[in-house]
């Protein structure tokens, strides 16, 4: 309850800080909306679980206080957010600026339904140089930009100090060039921690696509070959990564069964103390309230495969779609939202990586203080970042795989004969 | 004689041995199979009483420690949960009296009344038994955005008006087929008009089908998501079963413990429907199944 008094005031803190920095920015605004003389009112379509949705009226409530031309109409959409987005623009029922998955740009942008952002960042001269290039690049499709990031999440190793220390563990290293954390010594830290009687589990192997494409991306595995004529998860690389997950699980026993993980709850046993390191996105926010005071935790990269480090991720960002009928009133929001004082008040409520490196720099982020001591982990981990393969097919090739691999997870079959079976049905749709 | 006089209680008591074991046996496996049907509320249940950092114990402890009733009040309060178990209730009964007004008169010309294409049309009112709502919900998401009803409650009530649901057209012509044509006869033969005659005659003799539809269809239309989802736009209109989904947060972490005790607040109003008309409900079963 403290806690969250305290957060609330230094939010309003910042909201009014914000409203203060952003008047100067939102006065050129101004002199390209207020032809009419009603505000417009724009309409936002976002998915949104409690926290997002109280970071959503917050950020509006501030856009909407520092002019008086535009009103946001917040569409909250909180499941099946695919499903009313696609029948809302097949229907005609266009929403002017959407919140959509970095995955979505490729195929959104084929079907000619987001707005191309350039002459508006050219004739505003909007400066994109704050933004983090490999989160703005996601956007892009042939060089046009058609969206901006909202945040620049990747995925990190998640461990209990607190556990580790009692195990006498060494703590993995945070620095991204030492090689000396790799899968034999991640191996060796997980044998130490885990204590299978009392239900204490060194790893979790998760069965999504990011949490193991790191691991293929670090031995050096692609999903597609090169012009996307093929699936290669087959190969060697790839294999070899998907059977030493699998051996955590089947073999080394330093993680639980996958189907007793998710009886347990997969996201929620690193908060609850069953697992010593966990694959998370940087949900700070979340983790900062869940695990409180009950241990000390931390984050790493994960280890050096053959390749090298890796990350997965990317995150989310918002677009125009190219059937509003306001679109220089939804650039605002947008430019908005890609503001200090529109990332400020995002970035402070959510506890994620935003996507400005000053903000990023910034205590608003940082949280001095306050766990994870090595919060740099996720910045500097910008480079290493391998987002999700960019084709139109893959969003049903990444279930087809995802689907497939559980028979890995749970024994049924090996790994190459998962993934040729995997390739063949993926190679189908190409 | 004497031999088969002290035979025959043994054989009875046999009979009665093995009548009592049969019933045993039977409700052996009714039970087993209770308890398996059980399970997933006991489970809500048990989750509903447990404090949030105890959500991931395993195993799982069925019995909470410690109960946490607060849950419930929590979960009422920190979401516009009253607002939206009325929208539901506002939603479920319009729509449920149009259903059961509509049906029953579509319904009875299909049963009573004989006019040219009447077996054809009843064959296509069934095959939209057959079509998923995928299928038809971009063209009826079109027709309704060009009437102006996105963002009503109009597409979800207003259907139901036209005897949306084939089903129960089809149920209540199967009942209002069995009430003899005798009495329609007698009624026309007094003067009484067809509408007057579907009026007195057929919906009086039919109230234990009309109860049947009208339970099934508030079920349905308590739990239904998909329609609810693309036409309601404002959180404050949101009926419960959206509603509940703002408490998942997928990887950011369901709040489980405040979603399952909304959910059982949810199943109330169900379990008392279910209570109070089981006999209908029963008949419901029976009707469906056998007198078609």
């Amino acid at each position: 309850m403290s806690a969250s008094t305290k957060g609330l005031s230094r939010r309003d803190f910042l909201r009014s800080s914000a409203v203060a920095s952003a008047v100067p920015v939102l006065g050129q605004v101004a002199t390209t909306v207020v032809h009419a003389q009603e505000p417009v009112t724009i309409r936002l379509t976002a998915w949104g679980n409690p926290t997002e949705y109280e970071a959503r009226l917050a950020t509006n409530a501030l856009f909407e206080e520092s002019q008086d031309a535009i009103k946001v109409e917040f569409i909250h959409i909180p499941d099946s957010y695919s499903t009313k987005l696609q029948t809302m623009l097949a229907g005609g029922d266009y929403p002017d600026v959407m919140y959509i998955g970095n995955g979505w740009t490729v195929p959104f942008v084929s079907r000619g339904q987001l707005e191309p952002l350039d002459s508006y960042i050219e004739r505003d001269m909007f400066d994109t140089d704050d933004i983090f290039q490999a989160n703005l690049d996601l956007y892009q499709v042939d060089g046009v930009q058609y969206g901006f990031p909202l945040d620049a999440p990747n995925q990190q190793i998640f461990y209990n100090v607190t556990w580790f220390e009692e195990k006498g563990v060494p703590r993995p290293s945070s620095d991204w060039e030492d090689e000396s954390w790799n899968w034999d010594t991640f191996l060796e830290a997980a044998l130490a921690l885990t204590d299978r009687d009392n239900n204490l589990w060194g790893f979790q192997v998760k069965n999504g696509f990011r949490p193991w494409w790191i691991w293929v991306t670090a031995n050096g595995g692609s999903f597609y070959n090169e012009d996307f004529t093929a699936c290669v998860l087959n190969e060697p690389a790839a294999v070899e990564a998907f059977e030493f997950l699998a051996s955590l699980i089947h073999e080394h026993q330093v993680a639980p069964p996958i189907d007793v993980a998710s009886e347990m709850g997969a996201w929620n046993i690193f908060e609850a103390g069953v697992v010593a390191m966990d694959t998370f996105w940087p949900a700070m926010g979340r983790m900062r309230n869940n695990i409180g005071d009950k241990f000390a935790w931390d984050v790493a990269p994960h280890p050096a495969g053959a390749a090298g480090k890796s990350t997965a991720g990317g995150g989310s960002g918002q677009a125009i779609s190219a059937f509003s009928e306001q679109k220089d009133s939804a650039w605002e929001f947008l430019r908005f939202m890609a503001s200090t004082a529109g990332v400020e008040v995002w970035t402070d409520i959510m506890g994620i990586v935003p996507p400005l490196q000053s903000v990023a720099a910034s205590d608003v982020f940082l949280k001095p203080g306050e766990p994870p001591e090595h919060i740099s982990v996720f910045t500097d981990g910008a480079p290493y970042l391998r987002p999700d393969p960019r084709h139109a097919t893959f969003a049903q090739a990444s279930s087809i795989a995802v689907s497939e691999l559980d028979r890995l997870w749970i024994g049924q079959a090996g790994a190459q004969e998962v993934a040729d079976s995997l390739v063949a049905q993926i190679n189908d749709l190409l | 004689m004497a031999e088969r006089a002290a035979r025959l209680p043994a054989q009875g008591s046999d009979t009665q041995w093995s009548e009592q074991a049969k019933r045993l046996s039977i409700y052996v496996v009714l039970l087993a199979g209770a308890v398996i049907v059980f399970i997933p509320f006991a489970w809500t249940l048990s989750t509903a009483l447990k404090a949030p950092d105890r959500l991931a114990e395993f195993p799982p402890r069925w019995i909470p420690d410690p109960i946490v009733w607060d849950n419930f009040p929590e979960a009422v309060t920190i979401k516009p949960f009253g607002r939206w178990f009325l929208n539901t209730l506002f939603v479920v009964g319009v729509a449920t009296t149009g259903t059961i007004m509509s049906a029953s008169l579509v319904a009875y010309s299909f049963a009573r009344l004989r006019w040219p294409g009447r077996n054809l049309l009843f064959l296509v009112l069934l095959a939209t038994m057959m079509l998923p709502d995928q299928v038809t919900l971009i063209p009826t998401f079109v027709l309704f955005r060009h009437l102006g009803w996105v963002n009503t409650y109009l597409p979800l009530i207003a259907p139901p008006f036209f005897a949306r649901n084939a089903f129960f057209v089809f149920l209540l012509r199967q009942f209002f087929m069995t009430i003899p044509l005798d009495l329609d006869d007698a009624a026309r033969m007094d003067g009484a008009s067809y509408f007057q005659i579907y009026l007195r005659i057929i919906l009086p003799m039919s109230k234990p089908a009309l109860a049947v539809a009208a339970i099934m269809f508030s079920q349905f239309k308590w739990k239904e998501f998909l329609a609810p989802l693309i036409y309601l736009n404002k959180q404050e209109m949101f009926t419960v079963s959206l509603g509940l989904r703002t408490f998942i947060g997928e990887s950011w972490g369901t709040e489980w413990h405040l979603m399952m005790a909304a959910n059982i607040i949810f199943m109330i109003p169900l379990i008392l429907i279910f209570f109070f008309a089981q006999k209908y409900f029963i008949q419901g079963v029976v009707i469906t199944g056998v007198k078609g």
